[in-house]
């Protein structure tokens, strides 16, 4: 599968709640934040965001994401993928916010 | 001096500080024990190959976002399954933990962190699954390929279902 380029993703306060849920399991578990590369999926799940706030992010991103979560340890990674899917499957997301899901769901790996 | 080191293991806070020491450690045991399944049980479902065509099949009858629904929601249930007895013991340990009048409030919030890590989003599946046409489960649940776990992503695409 190819790492997606999503242009002008605006987050919901569903998927405001759920990045919040994601935070709380990062904490609970080992730092992301510390091992997190700068970036904007860097900037939506670590920073202090504003619900107006559109996003540009590139299949790079999703990848050191996706590495990022490989050093979280295997439960804290699997958390995360679950609220992924189930905001993946969550009623009136448009194209954008289902992309970004199912993005953090699949965990891509290099292929950009 | 024998004495003395008696009358300290006999003092309640060396107690506690076994009692601390032993809350964790088991916690941390059944986490251990539950990750190595939770790989082991990722290594199935990504190494699954598609399911076969009458199966595929079966899918295509059915409106997309059920399909989504249906594959999403039963693979992470497969996944959640073939992690048992594992998930089930680390689940009940945690209870019992937070559950006990003599465990200290800090393992208490410790064992909390972790029965959030395990169990939150979890029941979501279930519901999506049981909110499907009744029609659709009996039709599905006659297949035994999603009792293990799969790769619900690579059979989405394969029927060209964003």
């Amino acid at each position: 599968m190819e790492c997606p380029d999503i242009a002008g993703l605006k987050l919901d306060n569903d998927d405001w709640e759920a990045i919040e849920d994601i935070r709380r399991r990062q904490r609970a578990g080992n730092m992301l934040e510390i091992i997190m590369p700068a970036g904007a999926l860097a900037t939506i799940f670590l920073g202090n965001n504003s619900a107006q706030a559109t996003f540009n992010i590139s299949g790079f991103d999703f990848v050191l994401f996706t590495k990022a979560m490989s050093q979280t340890g295997d439960i804290v990674r699997n958390s995360i993928e679950k609220e992924a899917r189930m905001q993946y499957l969550s009623p009136g997301k448009n194209y954008e916010q289902r992309q970004f899901w199912k993005a953090i769901y699949s965990g891509y790996t290099g292929e950009i | 001096m024998k004495r003395l080191l008696f009358i300290f293991l006999l003092s309640p806070g060396f107690l506690l500080a076994e009692n601390s020491n032993f809350t964790k450690q088991t916690i941390d045991l059944k986490i251990q024990e539950y990750e190595e399944k939770l790989v082991a049980c990722e290594e199935v479902e990504s190494s699954r190959p598609l399911p076969t065509d009458d199966v595929i099949d079966a899918l295509r009858k059915y409106d997309e976002d059920d399909v989504r629904r249906f594959l999403v929601s039963k693979s992470s249930i497969s996944l959640h399954n073939c992690t048992m007895p594992e998930i089930g013991e680390l689940s009940f340990i945690v209870g019992a933990i937070l559950e006990s009048r003599d465990v200290s409030e800090t393992n208490k919030k410790y064992a909390a962190d972790k029965q959030f890590l395990v169990h939150v989003s979890s029941w979501g599946f279930y519901e999506h699954l049981n909110n499907l046409p009744s029609d659709m489960q009996t039709d599905l649940s006659s297949y035994h390929y999603f009792d293990k776990p799969f790769d619900a992503l690579k059979i989405l695409d394969e029927l060209e279902i964003f």
